[in-house]
């Protein structure tokens, strides 16, 4: 009975057990599948890591006789990510200004389907002009160099992580030894986990009685950077040396420390992680990842441990200690020679210049992303690695992101009596510059601070546009195809009150100064903005033809044949403004605005492109009159403060301040650039601003610091001739005309009397007197 | 006798020694004066040429300066030199119908040097080799605007519209 039961009882434990282990080994089975399934999704995934798509500025050119004054051409060369070398360039990513002029290692630069490898170069430079330019390694001189685009900004995920992909055999061997002496001595020899390094690591947690150190091989790292595990509890560390054993199983070792030296988090730019060997290279040293000298190698591997203790940016002694402490690690290993060993230990450690901001013209940044947005879904964008090359001039963006900064807060102190008191909002500003003949956006400020309004006032913003619509009908008027009338800058109008009935009712434009000046030259009604003679000079030249002439310069909203159209009483965003006043520089030729060239992939695919796109919209010869015109307005009209501030190109433009002062613009251009900016309260509020007071003073510092003091005229066309007239009653001059002036008129369309105020004698008369 | 004819000669010819180098030294001081006028207006723009006309029907005299249609100089300024090396990249990718290489170098010349005429030909000629004829049109525009004082190029550009209208239909 006793040993029947004895017998059962076995059985039953037997049961039990066999049961138990069937589940155990089930449930074993089914979470190593679980680990592996997950380890190898995510490791797949890493195999297309998700890198950001990046936009890149245009590129710069250099070629002998450029005046690099305004070029802020070191500034330039640091944001690039050169290094300042001092007096001798040394390798790839270093300048120094040498006593004749600049030397620069030019980087290597992958543009769209053309991959560039870099060289050194110099430019002789006599004063700030480039007299010749040589390419070092050959000797060879260059008609022109081009300095790659900079990375403007990169297109994160929520992750913000930065990197850029490396294979292994881009890797310096230095960095690949040094990396595994200091992480993981033992990694060709583990399995993933390596029972040595836990049991040193073990004895260092007995003695410390709490987990100070873990013995965590490249392949638990790598599993750990997966999951983004900080914390190290028990569970976790089984659960790491689980994947990692997995991961080694199923992948060679090249495939692993490929995957690790794309994946170690090495440092922050800005507010993104910079991850990967590919990127911090670039970060600290400027420097493509092959192109590493054996100290900066021995560097990067010591700063996995800590990057933001042993960062050179931060403190050059300890990262030095650190990297020398890697060297001699290696040399103790026989890796590196003594020889070796000193020269990467006499290495200067030179960093470039440090970029503070990820996102360098953030509203511009946005435009570019809203459109790219209809052509590829976020998941592309952030993942990628797309690049996206745009029209931005970074000279110009930085120097319109400081006036816009320093002109508005310039008005809150100077003018502080005249703005509302105590308006829940700050006043805010706007620019937008464009190369007239290409279209393609300069530089573009949407707003005053992105950070706390991300509202770009160029793109999105409908604002009146005000007198700055006024060269509009004066061009209409010029243009004899145009007009009911003919009209010429020598031409008159009444600047006399009046009243006309439009919309059902009585309407009566007034001028600023709330004066009337009878009878004025175009020329004059335009240089001092005179309303009443401009509404006047519209409804002689045809209302129906100033709307037709706002289409063709690009105007969409709703716009009615009113005499108030004249004086710019319907909302523009500045983008279409800015866009519209190409015409001018341009003879005519209406450039549509253009912010992205291209877009290419990874292995530089051109995926999309943009390219110049153009129109005749006016003759060559109205538009010359009114660019003619527009030159004397700052010259001696409204616009005449820019002048006082010291700008001393030949430029021509247009203050607008629309009615009750709720925004103030200018659009001004020269012969190569049209840049408008823009002055007013997001809530329409009244700023007691003018277009001179407010929005000139940020164009004029911006076009002095960009476009410098160019004496390059405008083109004149052929039809265009200047004609001898008198002033006082825009007649040909004769001998008798006290004051004279040559005024431009379309062929044909100039005056043949003479001057009925100052006859000239005939011939019989001056023979035989009265 | 001969000694007084002789004085009487160097008397007589005396007159014609002072003549003749009064009249070389007027010659070279007026050389002079050119030469530094010259040198001092160097830098100056030429005056405008005013001409005299006769106004049709009132027959008033009218002063009229024209436009003087500017010569096409190749590479005539720095800018322009740098962007016609660019524009010969362009033309030989052209010639092998590499469009899209020739497109860049051309956008890159105007991009260097916006009064390249010669690159907006080229950039529009391009566009119609890739049948993108409305933008052709327009560049061709502005090509039209910059080479305007070149017969040969009108010619060309003429040439080059007929074909986009004809493509275009």
């Amino acid at each position: 009975m006793s040993k029947k039961s004895g017998l059962r009882r076995l059985w039953r434990w037997l049961k039990t057990i066999a049961f138990l282990s069937m589940a155990f080994i089930l449930f074993g089975s089914w979470y190593l599948h679980h680990l592996t399934r997950s380890i190898e999704l995510r490791f797949e995934q890493s195999q297309k890591w998700k890198v950001p798509s990046k936009v890149y500025s245009d590129a710069e050119y250099l070629y002998p006789g450029i005046d690099l004054a305004n070029k802020n051409i070191k500034a330039k060369l640091n944001r690039l990510g050169y290094r300042d070398m001092g007096l001798k360039i040394t390798g790839p990513g270093d300048y120094a200004f040498t006593k004749t002029g600049l030397e620069i290692h030019l980087h290597d630069f992958d543009y769209p389907a053309e991959k560039f490898t870099g060289f050194p170069i110099r430019l002789d430079l006599s004063k700030n002009i480039v007299a010749k330019i040589t390419n070092l390694a050959t000797g060879e001189e260059l008609s022109t160099v081009k300095l790659e685009p900079e990375l403007v900004a990169p297109v994160f995920s929520d992750e913000m992580e930065d990197r850029t992909l490396v294979t292994l055999k881009d890797v310096p061997e230095h960095l690949i030894e040094a990396v595994i002496l200091i992480e993981d001595e033992r990694f060709f020899r583990h399995k993933g986990v390596d029972p040595i390094g836990i049991m040193r690591a073990a004895v260092k947690d007995l003695f410390a009685m709490k987990i100070v150190q873990g013995g965590s091989t490249l392949t638990q790292q790598l599993v750990k950077n997966y999951f983004l595990h900080n914390k190290k509890t028990i569970t976790r560390k089984i659960n790491e040396a689980l994947l990692a054993m997995i991961l080694e199983h199923r992948h060679s070792k090249a495939e692993i420390l490929e995957a690790y030296l794309n994946e170690i988090y090495l440092g922050q730019r800005g507010r993104s992680s910079v991850m990967g060997v590919g990127e911090a290279a670039r970060l600290y040293f400027a420097k493509n990842i092959d192109q590493l000298a054996l100290g900066e190698a021995a560097l990067l591997a010591g700063l996995i441990k800590s990057p933001s203790e042993y960062s050179p940016f931060k403190n050059k002694e300890k990262s030095r200690a650190r990297r020398d402490f890697i060297l001699d690690k290696m040399y103790d290993e026989e890796l590196i020679s003594a020889r070796e060993l000193a020269d990467a230990k006499g290495e200067n450690i030179v960093t470039p210049e440090r970029p503070l901001q990820v996102v360098k013209a953030p509203y511009f940044i946005d435009f570019v992303k809203e459109q790219i947005g209809t052509l590829y879904t976020p998941e592309i964008l952030t993942s990628e690695g797309l690049r996206i090359f745009t029209t931005l001039d970074m000279t110009a963006q930085i120097a319109a992101e400081a006036a816009v900064s320093d002109g508005l807060k310039k008005i809150e102190t100077t003018y502080a009596a005249s703005l509302p008191k105590d308006h829940k909002d700050p006043l805010q500003g706007a620019l937008i510059s464009i190369q007239p003949q290409t279209g393609f956006i300069r530089a573009l400020v949407g707003g005053r601070d992105f950070e706390t309004s991300q509202y770009n006032h160029i793109t999105l913003s409908h604002r009146q546009s005000g007198s700055s619509f006024k060269p509009f009908t004066y061009l209409t008027a010029f243009d004899p195809k145009r007009s009911k009338k003919p009209f010429a800058p020598s031409s008159f109008i009444d600047d006399t009150s009046f009243k006309v009935r439009a919309g059902g009712e009585d309407w009566s434009p007034s001028n600023y100064d709330k004066k009337e000046h009878g009878k004025v030259t175009l020329r004059k009604a335009l240089e001092e903005s005179y309303n009443i003679a401009t509404a006047k000079l519209a409804i002689e030249a045809g209302l129906d033809n100033i709307v037709e002439t706002a289409r063709d310069i690009g105007i969409t909203s709703d716009l009615l044949a009113v005499p108030s159209i004249a004086l710019g009483a319907f909302e523009v965003t500045p983008l279409e403004l800015a866009a519209a006043y190409t015409v001018f520089p341009n003879g005519g030729i209406r450039a549509e605005p253009i912010s992205i060239i291209n877009i290419a992939d990874k292995d530089g695919q051109v995926l999309e492109k943009r390219s110049i796109e153009m129109k005749r919209v006016f003759d060559a010869g109205p538009v010359y009159l009114t660019t003619n015109v527009l030159k004397g307005v700052l010259d001696r009209g409204t616009g005449a403060a820019a002048r006082s501030m010291g700008f001393k190109g030949i430029a021509a433009g247009k203050t607008g301040t629309t009615s009750d002062y709720r925004d103030a613009w200018f659009a001004g251009f020269t012969p190569s650039l049209v840049t408008l900016t823009w002055v007013g309260y997001d809530d329409n509020a009244i700023t007691n601003m003018s277009g001179s007071r407010a929005a000139l003073p940020i164009w004029t510092n911006f076009m002095k610091s960009y476009a410098g003091n160019q004496q390059e005229d405008f083109a004149s066309p052929k039809d265009v001739i200047l004609v001898k007239i008198d002033p006082k009653s825009g007649q040909l001059a004769t001998k008798n005309c006290p004051e004279t002036s040559f005024e431009p008129f379309i062929e044909d369309t100039e005056p043949n009397e003479p001057c009925e105020l100052h006859p000239a004698p005939g011939v019989l008369k001056r023979i035989f007197g009265k | 006798m001969r000694t007084s004819s002789r004085a009487g000669s160097v008397e007589k010819n005396f007159w014609k020694i002072a003549c003749a180098t009064t009249c070389v030294l007027l010659f070279f001081s007026s050389c002079m004066m050119g030469a530094m006028h010259k040198r001092s207006t160097h830098k100056k723009p030429a005056p405008a040429k005013v001409e005299h006309e006769r106004a049709p029907e009132t027959g008033a005299r009218k002063e009229i300066i024209r436009t003087e249609s500017k010569p096409i100089t190749l590479a005539a300024t720095p800018k322009a030199k740098a962007s016609s090396t660019l524009l010969e990249d362009g033309r030989r990718e052209f010639a092998q119908e590499n469009f899209e290489a020739a497109e860049r170098s051309f956008q890159e010349a105007i991009n260097i040097d916006p009064a390249n005429g010669i690159a907006y030909y080229y950039l529009a000629k391009t566009k119609y080799a890739q049948g993108q004829f409305e933008q052709a049109s327009g560049v061709l525009d502005k090509a039209e605007e910059l080479l305007a004082g070149s017969k040969e190029w009108m010619e060309a550009i003429s040439i080059l519209r007929e074909m986009i209208s004809h493509a275009a239909n």
